[in-house]
């Protein structure tokens, strides 16, 4: 099952510029909220800061436990897992050996070989999944920038993550990419996972998340089921560049 | 066995210590200049166990790699914050102020009428614990050969237990690896720690050998030697350190048509490894088209 999570006033600021300024949102286990705004507008800080990447003023909740205060690892080891914007691989590594690398800090040093072998199988059964499966024994050096997004979201689904951040991940991807992308998604990770999606094409927001935070300049703008979010002038005005009395 | 075979192949397995402890750095993603400094601590450290003090030869040993592993996990606390050429840096510094202070360090006793201990830039005689037990060359050629290969059993085991994986994680990515789950900054400590058990081991061992040592011998050459060692095997795997010694002391310094120009040809061989294979002959890329081809 999904975690809970609830943050409360989070605000960050960079020298001068404010980053995130008295952000809340709550996170019920199992659903997927969208995160939308322009460039800028905080939303990869908003994950960063949740992740412990970077640090600011606010509580964070997870599961009702405090964890704004713990080291990005210690927030991982309690069940938060990310993609990167632009996707970062262990280049120096197989395709399979960069999905145990999810794992590693998780599982128990001693554990019997058929424990070891069972974990190893479910993950070439993912990286078959996301048709990775032939490049398992190599390095990821000949993978396509689509191919390197399906590996990072394999990663995440063998990270077993009770929240599941994704940061763009179909960043740079085409119209048929996205929609795979986007498949791949709905089926493997947005099932008993907690997900908050950072995402510019509106289409896919819609279809994958329950409700939608729209960030502007650091700050909430609107937040709500996405039809209802998505029809705000203010909001279209701020995704889209309407005029906010069209 | 020949003499001067068991003296090259004694020399190889103790600068595979250093090479060892280097590339363990390595791996973890920083450069150390400074592992001769660990190497000292050990060599100083069992030297005077041993000489001094009157301790068993395994307890000197002991004390030599917790000395090199403690005072590594010590340095490495406020460096392990630091990363590159600062990290780089930071370690060549430490190890040049070890060896000037070595040059300072008088500790001397008298141990059966004669005065023993170091004695600053003179350096540190008869350390003769080898000579007095009767123990033959071969035979302590045999006992440094075993430690190497107990050190790589525990590096096989490490790997066995996905803790050299999480090395290579904090090596190449610390960002990413945090967010899986590892503690960067522990790992950064834990690797200096066993970085410098490992040449502190080797020190001892050396120091038991040679019977006497001083500070020039730690000088920032034996460092970048140690460092150069991983580069040119290899930093796929703990072999990689081992090829790069018998290169350069098993190929270069003992053939003694090259020797003479083994620091030309040495500079050569690191600059065009460099340029060609950036992490060794035995780089990840290479292990992994084995361990592919080993599967099939």
């Amino acid at each position: 099952m999904g975690a809970a999570l609830r943050v409360e006033n989070l605000t960050l600021h960079f020298g001068g510029v404010m980053a995130l300024d008295g952000v809340n949102l709550s996170l019920a286990p199992g659903t997927v909220l969208g995160l939308a705004g322009p460039n800028g507008s905080g939303k990869s800080t908003l994950v960063n800061t949740l992740t412990g990447h970077t640090r600011g003023g606010g509580a964070i909740f997870l599961d009702d436990r405090r964890i704004e205060h713990l080291p990005p690892a210690d927030r991982a080891r309690l069940g938060v897992a990310r993609t990167f914007q632009t996707p970062r691989i262990y280049r120096r590594m197989t395709v399979l050996e960069n999905l145990k690398a999810a794992r590693h800090a998780h599982l128990p040093l001693l554990r019997p070989r058929a424990t070891r072998r069972h974990e190893e199988d479910a993950m070439r059964a993912a990286l078959a999944q996301y048709g990775l499966g032939d490049h398992a024994e190599r390095l990821p050096d000949g993978l396509t920038p689509f191919q390197l997004r399906l590996l990072e979201l394999a990663r995440a689904e063998i990270s077993e993550a009770r929240l599941l951040l994704l940061d763009e991940p179909a960043a740079g991807a085409t119209e048929e990419e996205a929609g795979k992308l986007g498949d791949m998604i709905a089926r493997r990770l947005l099932p008993s996972r907690s997900v908050i999606l950072i995402e510019h094409r509106m289409d896919l927001l819609a279809r994958l998340c329950s409700e939608i935070l729209v960030l502007q300049a650091g700050r909430t703008l609107a937040h709500g089921a996405a039809r209802h979010v998505f029809s705000q002038p203010s909001v279209r005005a701020c995704l889209l560049g309407e005029p906010a009395h069209a | 066995m020949d003499p001067f075979l068991i003296s090259v192949l004694s020399n190889i397995c103790l600068f595979s210590f250093l090479a060892l402890s280097a590339w363990l750095l390595l791996i973890g993603g920083e450069i150390s200049f400074g592992q001769q400094a660990y190497f000292a601590f050990g060599a100083y450290g069992a030297g005077i166990a041993s000489a001094m003090w009157g301790w068993p030869f395994a307890l000197a040993l002991a004390w030599g790699t917790c000395l090199g592993a403690g005072i590594g996990a010590i340095v490495a606390w406020p460096a392990a914050r630091l990363s590159g050429v600062h990290y780089a840096i930071a370690t060549l510094a430490f190890a040049e102020l070890t060896r000037a202070c070595l040059n300072v360090f008088r500790y001397q006793r008298d141990i059966d009428g004669y005065l023993t201990g170091p004695d600053g830039t003179n350096g540190f005689r008869d350390i003769r614990w080898v000579y007095e037990t009767g123990i033959e060359a071969g035979t302590y050629l045999a006992i440094i050969a075993g430690l190497l290969l107990g050190v790589l059993a525990l590096i096989w085991l490490a790997a066995r237990l996905n803790l050299m994986a999480q090395l290579r994680m904090v090596g190449e990515d610390p960002i990413l690896a945090g967010m899986q789950g590892v503690h960067v900054l522990r790992w950064k400590i834990g690797a200096a720690a066993a970085a410098g058990g490992i040449a502190g081991l080797g020190g001892a061992l050396y120091a038991h050998l040679a019977t006497y040592v001083e500070p020039a011998q730690f000088s920032v050459m034996t460092g970048v030697h140690a460092v150069a060692y991983g580069l040119i095997g290899g930093l796929g795997t703990a072999i990689g350190p081992l090829l790069g010694v018998v290169i350069d002391i098993g190929l270069l310094e003992s053939l003694r048509a090259l020797a003479s120009y083994r620091m030309i040809v040495f500079g050569g061989l690191v600059a065009l490894i460099l340029i060609l294979r950036p992490r060794g002959f035995l780089d990840e890329t290479l292990i992994a088209k084995v361990r592919a081809w080993a599967r099939r």
